[in-house]
């Protein structure tokens, strides 16, 4: 009885996964794959004419509307080039990703766009990219190894480093503050921009008389970022007048932190902080227009991704090829403050 | 003397048939006929799957997985548990990726190699003294552990990952054979050599009665403490194994590259009948356990399915496995008393 029990059970297990193929939301063809005589897998040019061209997008997580806006605008615009947009989202983990990436090269795709949980590790699997002919593209996260990297596109770290040094600096004179104390959030250390975002600020504020009175590590973890941050105000005894953060996703937990102590003001009233971020997420753009936040350097992530796709796409296609230092595509960042921030060019107002 | 029970075996088991022997084996392993199955389906309704690139891809992603799974097979079996056997990867990972970068010589490989499989082990034996000694909870000793090697390895490494490592150290987990990736056989034997230690050997019979019952157990002798600590010599030997492929795999010591692996390694162990409350389970039941999971897995990334679905499926399924190993828990139980109250019976009227 009991291995009965156990037998359907098991064949009820079996009935999930058929069940889950035939609801699968990929629009493949029905008949059996066939083995190809070659390890590799085929390139487009040996398809159907009719398939579409497949893109994996792997996106190392969705924690924010940065992420969401990458992938959103690389998915469309593979849509609107007439291909096929295959996401996977790995959730922070390098193994899954690197797994993924090899399903992605199993499923057909021609090429990967990946926004990588670490910039390291992810040479691997742009490696057996390369050993399966798919394409490797990095959007955002750039490896400092980009020899099986096919393109990078990204954004300049250091100008929108010392773009936030800037804005401080220009803020401090706005409301009379002359002895600058800043706590710094910094992201997640495996993350290529994060580190150079905290370097090229640090290197900008022993420049400018700038005191980093406090680091918060955040290894972009919101949670994680508001309890550091009340540690790091303990810490300091309340005693910074500035707050500069790698991305502006973690001005949620800034928020709550100054709220509780009643010090999320706007410019001009008692206990202003000055603060600067990156990125230019429609949440950060409102928190400017309201009045709390100085500063953000906007990073037109849904263009980016759509960069990245559009130049991925023709790869695929018409066979352009990127050799040295044309692999790498910066594009530069703008500054979003009070001024500016209606601007209906600016994804954060779209998006 | 026959009783009743034995002289029926004898009535229909004389004459084992082939048929007879094929049933016994999938009774004994119905995961088995699953996995079977789910390859067969997934062959033929999957689009991509029985590629040779695919099989490929999924033979090495699984390599690691079955490789702990076959330690964490042991662990269960003996009465215990390793909730650390992710954390502790990484963390003899990060150890042996720091000495090989600060060494810097022709020997750093053989000395990664001993370094990693040195501390995977003594990251199991703290585990399986406090368990097994100690006689510390084990579900919360390795909760405890988990976090312990997980700050290790973040607080040796800042986080980052370890890179420059030898090129030597790294293509063990990359090196193929006729095309097959080397870590596939790496982790047949495993399945092997676990299954012989299981079955054929007096170790595997004291473990077995220790995870089933360890008062009885002692009783009749057997230095639990010593069967089970041996348990988790053997799984974190497993987990150093399972480090150096992953490392192959990422090219890379990440600090946290295995910390998210125990739910697939359990759901595999469980799956494949390993039971979470000891003294049942086999090696054979596990490598199914880990061929229809990871049969799973990759089924629902080929199809497409959305990442938020694969996480509530695969939990669904966990579910189910876990179910049947409560069920089967109880039914067992209930048919103990069942029997020995027939065997009373019997015997009660052959003595009249």
């Amino acid at each position: 009885m009991k291995k009965t029990t156990m037998l359907v059970v098991s064949l009820l297990c079996v009935l999930v996964l058929v069940f889950t193929a035939g609801c699968g939301t990929i629009d493949a063809p029905a008949e059996t794959a066939e083995e190809k005589p070659a390890e590799k897998v085929e390139s487009a040019e040996e398809e159907s004419p009719a398939a579409p061209v497949k893109i994996g997008i792997a996106m190392g997580a969705i924690q924010s509307t940065f992420c969401e806006g990458l992938r959103d605008g690389a998915a469309a615009k593979v849509k609107e080039l007439g291909g096929e947009a295959i996401v996977v989202v790995s959730d922070g983990d390098a193994t899954l990703q690197a797994t993924q990436i090899e399903d992605l090269v199993a499923q057909g795709c021609q090429a990967i766009i990946c926004f990588a949980n670490d910039t390291d590790a992810i040479v691997a699997s742009a490696q057996y990219c390369n050993e399966n002919d798919v394409l490797f593209a990095e959007a955002s996260r750039i490896s400092t190894d980009l020899t099986y990297i096919d393109l990078a596109l990204g954004f300049d770290n250091k100008q929108q480093a010392e773009i936030c040094g800037e804005a401080i600096l220009a803020g401090a004179k706005e409301v009379g503050y002359t002895d600058l104390k800043c706590i710094e959030f910094v992201g997640s250390l495996t993350d290529q921009n994060a580190i150079e975002r905290q370097d090229y600020f640090d290197a900008f504020a022993a420049e400018n008389d700038i005191e980093v009175v406090a680091k918060v590590l955040t290894e972009w973890d919101a949670e994680l970022a508001l309890n550091r941050f009340k540690d790091a105000i303990t810490a300091t005894g309340g005693d910074y007048n500035c707050i500069y953060s790698a991305s502006d996703f973690l001005f949620t937990p800034i928020f709550s932190a100054l709220s509780e102590t009643d010090e999320w003001v706007v410019k001009g009233e008692e206990g202003y902080k000055i603060i600067t971020g990156i990125d230019g997420a429609p949440d950060a753009v409102e928190k400017i227009r309201a009045g709390y936040v100085y500063m953000v350097a906007n990073t037109d992530v849904m263009l980016l991704g759509a960069e990245t796709a559009d130049k991925v796409y023709d790869m695929v296609v018409n066979g352009t090829r990127y050799e040295g230092d044309d692999k790498l595509i910066i594009i530069d960042a703008q500054t979003i403050t009070s001024e500016n921030c209606d601007d209906p060019a600016i994804w954060g107002n779209n998006y | 003397m026959l009783t009743g029970g034995f002289g029926r075996r004898l009535k229909f088991g004389g004459h084992m048939k082939g048929f007879t022997v094929i049933k016994n084996w999938i009774r004994r392993y119905p995961v088995a006929v699953v996995a079977i199955l789910a390859a067969i389906g997934m062959s033929i309704f999957v689009p991509g799957f029985a590629t040779s690139t695919n099989l490929t891809a999924v033979g090495a992603q699984l390599s690691y997985i079955g490789i702990c799974t076959t330690g964490l097979a042991f662990i269960l079996i003996g009465g215990g548990n390793d909730l650390s056997l992710g954390t502790a990867m990484s963390a003899s990972a990060v150890i042996s990726g720091l000495v090989m970068i600060n060494v810097g010589s022709k020997m750093s490989t053989p000395l990664g190699i001993i370094v990693i499989l040195l501390m995977g082990m003594l990251f199991a034996a703290i585990n399986g003294y406090f368990v097994a000694y100690l006689k510390v909870n084990a579900f919360m000793m390795t909760l405890i552990t988990q976090f312990l090697f997980r700050g290790l390895a973040l607080l040796l490494t800042n986080s980052l990952s370890v890179t420059g490592l030898p090129e030597g150290f790294v293509m063990i987990g990359r090196t193929t054979i006729l095309g097959i990736p080397i870590s596939i056989f790496v982790m047949l034997g495993f399945f092997i050599v676990g299954q012989f230690l299981l079955s054929k050997t007096t170790y595997g019979r004291k473990l077995f009665a220790t995870g089933a019952n360890e008062k009885a157990a002692k009783l009749v002798g057997i230095s639990t403490s010593m069967v089970l600590f041996k348990a988790y010599l053997f799984g974190g030997i497993c987990n150093a194994v399972s480090a150096i492929i992953l490392v192959g795999k990422l090219k890379v010591a990440n600090p946290t590259m295995g910390n998210d692996l125990f739910l697939d390694i359990i759901s595999a162990a469980v799956i494949g009948g390993n039971s979470l409350f000891g003294g049942k389970g086999s090696i054979v039941g596990a490598a199914f356990g880990v061929l229809l999971f990871g049969l799973i897995s990759n089924g629902l990334n080929i199809l497409g399915v959305p990442y938020q679905d694969t996480k509530w499926i695969k939990g669904l399924i966990i579910l189910l496995a876990i179910s049947m190993d409560t069920i089967n828990e109880k039914l067992s139980a209930r048919n103990m008393l069942r029997f020995a109250t027939t065997e009373d019976k019997k015997a009660h009227a052959k003595a009249k």
